[in-house]
């Protein structure tokens, strides 16, 4: 069995927000949720805006403190881990993220030297210009010297992306948490990068958490799939099952409204839709998060909320379809 | 049903003349479409798709130099069209609507508001009560529940797929010839995406509506277009119908877009390595290089690719900006 690296429990994280002068209402980011992160998979979570996935980034980097729930790094506290200065240090140098938009995540007024010189000067290692140069051929940008004496507005998305990319990896982390990785680059680049991501994780054998809303992204790199709707899991299980064998009527909406880049499939003429929006996070639907949008609701399912169901190894999804009593 | 021409653009250029260099953005693009129809601007980012749109609707900045042979739109001349003219035909008779929708409307005026103010803005005798009465239909026509809850909304309460609604409202709002939308859906949901393209779709049925797509990803082109101009570092590369560029792409910029897309789409980005070889990502500006555009990423190079190549036509509708056909 591979190590567990990340072990989330009932985690919950709630916004207070004020609706009146005295009034005080709960955004319910992420409402009881459990993840298992096991070493050198790549675990993706997909939702649409609002359900909570980015929040989940957040907790797992230690920039947010969850509500309720526990969350262990390696069979550690996250919260013992983070108040001691020199675990936290070991525990960021060994989680590292890549956010979506790598413009606002460089400084602009930092060449990509100085960029990447940054974490090692952080955690007091040794640096010269040969490393800088290997991470810069590490992740395609060659001839490497071109790049080191470059700013960020010299470089296109896709190169920026990359030097995100390199920055993560300079002091070998055990796991990358992308956040949206690739959602503000165009398609060729995004298969591209793609590609280094995966050819780096066989590399190094990394852990990736990607957090995404663009699920055909998903299947060229995913182990498992953890769909969220509403600040909760819907449906967990083995790539290969949810992107063949989806259950849960969300999953399945999701997948149908990709449209094909073919104009000769059935589906780029009729393109199914999932009608409707997501809830509202301060008030969301009694029962299953997802009836009210559900295609296959019956009279449970605006009243009791859904259990989790094992439908196969590994597989999980919340739906009272499945719940046999 | 008739075919009627209603846009026809002969060799436009746009220079932006900044202060110490020049960018051509978009060189020769040549384009028509018929009434009734959906053509689609596809390329990455800095391609020049989005300039082409903006100078037919002569909302391009003061330094951007425009000219053309000819720019006819339904039977008049809007290449020397006064402001007079173009102030009449925008907003009217050709709308436009953007990928943001949430930071192009106004934050502290209410729905109902910003509509009415597009109704006015077209007939001035409009009466509040006609207005309101207008309006309400509007919101129906986009599919909107409860229209008139919507109209008393600001935009920060609407969600990303509303507030498209909304502005695709205000849009049709005077019944225009031509809709431009540039990447209508990029900032959405899957669920919603599919959602903005039907409804773009059945109102192009609807009425009679020409659409001109903007947008970085191919498959939504599948769905709502007829035909497909690919663009390239400001030239249009292959111009087809869909199934033309689907079945038969022979530019390698179309084949590397279609190969992208679609090894994503099926999650086999792994391979796609071995179907194209890139050299590098994009790198310095159009005039640093000589002859094809494309010389620096192609593995086909000729020496005749030394010289600049011109569109050739092929069979049907297509036409290659390529040497090597």
């Amino acid at each position: 069995m591979r190590q567990t690296i990340f072990s989330i429990s009932g985690l919950k994280k709630y916004y207070l927000v004020k609706t009146g002068l005295f009034r005080k209402a709960y955004i319910k980011a992420v409402d009881g949720v459990n993840f298992l992160i096991r070493e050198g998979e790549t675990y993706c979570i997909v939702g649409e805006s609002g359900s909570g996935k980015t929040t989940v980034t957040k907790i797992l980097l230690g920039l947010e403190q969850p509500t309720e729930g526990k969350i262990e790094f390696l069979g550690k506290d996250l919260n013992k881990i983070l108040s001691n200065n020199s675990s936290a240090k070991e525990f960021r140098k060994n989680v590292q993220a890549v956010f979506q938009d790598p413009y606002s995540s460089l400084n602009p007024r930092k060449t990509v030297k100085y960029i990447l010189e940054k974490p090692f000067k952080v955690h007091n290692s040794a640096i010269d210009e040969k490393t800088v140069e290997r991470l810069l051929e590490e992740v395609g940008l060659t001839p490497a010297k071109e790049f080191l004496h470059r700013y960020v507005h010299q470089l296109s998305g896709g190169q920026r992306q990359r030097v995100c990319i390199a920055r993560a990896l300079a002091l070998k982390p055990k796991v990358v948490i992308l956040d949206e990785p690739t959602a503000a680059l165009d398609v060729t680049i995004k298969a591209q990068i793609l590609n280094l991501l995966i050819e780096l994780k066989e590399k190094y054998n990394l852990t990736y958490v990607i957090i995404s809303h663009e699920l055909p992204l998903l299947k060229s790199i995913a182990d498992r799939v953890s769909v969220m709707y509403a600040g909760k899991v819907v449906e967990e299980g083995p790539a290969e099952r949810i992107f063949n064998n989806p259950k849960h009527p969300y999953t399945l909406g999701l997948l149908e409204s990709i449209p094909p880049p073919d104009p000769k499939s059935a589906k780029s003429k009729t393109l199914p839709t999932l009608e409707g929006e997501p809830p509202s996070p301060v008030n969301p639907p009694k029962g299953c998060r997802f009836h009210p949008r559900c295609p296959s609701r019956f009279d449970l399912c605006d009243k009791l909320e859904p259990k989790d169901i094992e439908v196969a190894q590994e597989h999980h999804v919340s739906c009272h379809l499945f719940d046999n009593r | 049903m008739a075919v009627e021409p209603l846009l026809e653009v002969e060799n436009l250029n746009v220079e932006y003349v900044l202060t110490d260099y020049k960018v051509n953005a978009v060189r020769n693009v040549s384009f028509y479409m018929n009434k009734g129809e959906c053509i689609a601007l596809v390329g990455e980012s800095g391609s020049g798709k989005s300039t082409v749109a903006m100078a037919v609707m002569g909302l391009l900045p003061p330094y951007a130099k425009i000219s053309a042979k000819k720019i006819i739109f339904d039977g008049k001349d809007i290449l020397n069209a006064d402001e007079k003219l173009m102030t009449e035909i925008r907003g009217k008779d050709v709308t436009v609507i953007f990928q943001d929708p949430i930071s192009y409307l106004n934050p502290i005026i209410s729905v109902g508001e910003q509509i009415f103010e597009a109704l006015m803005a077209h007939n001035p005798k409009i009466t509040s009560k006609e207005a309101q009465v207008q309006a309400i239909d509007l919101l129906r026509k986009v599919r909107i529940a409860d229209p008139e809850r919507v109209l008393r909304m600001y935009p920060f309460q609407l969600s990303g797929g509303m507030a498209q609604r909304v502005f695709i409202a205000m849009a049709i709002s005077a019944n225009p010839k031509l809709l431009i939308a540039d990447e209508p859906t990029t900032a959405l949901d899957l669920t919603i995406q599919s959602q903005i393209l039907k409804l773009l779709n059945n109102l192009r049925k609807e009425f009679n509506l020409s659409i001109i797509l903007i947008t970085h990803d191919l498959s939504l082109t599948s769905y709502l277009a007829d035909r497909i101009y690919v663009m390239y570092n400001g030239q249009v590369v292959e111009e087809d119908s869909v199934e033309g560029i689907f079945s038969n792409p022979i530019h390698p910029y179309t084949k590397m877009l279609i190969l992208s897309s679609q090894a994503i789409y099926r999650g086999e980005v792994k391979r796609l390595r071995e179907k194209i070889s890139t050299i590098t990502e994009k790198g310095g500006n159009s005039e640093t290089i000589k002859g094809c555009d494309f010389i620096r990423k192609c593995n086909n190079c000729g020496p005749e690719c030394e010289k600049e190549p011109p569109l050739i036509e092929c069979d049907g509708l297509k036409k290659v900006r390529c040497w090597r056909l």
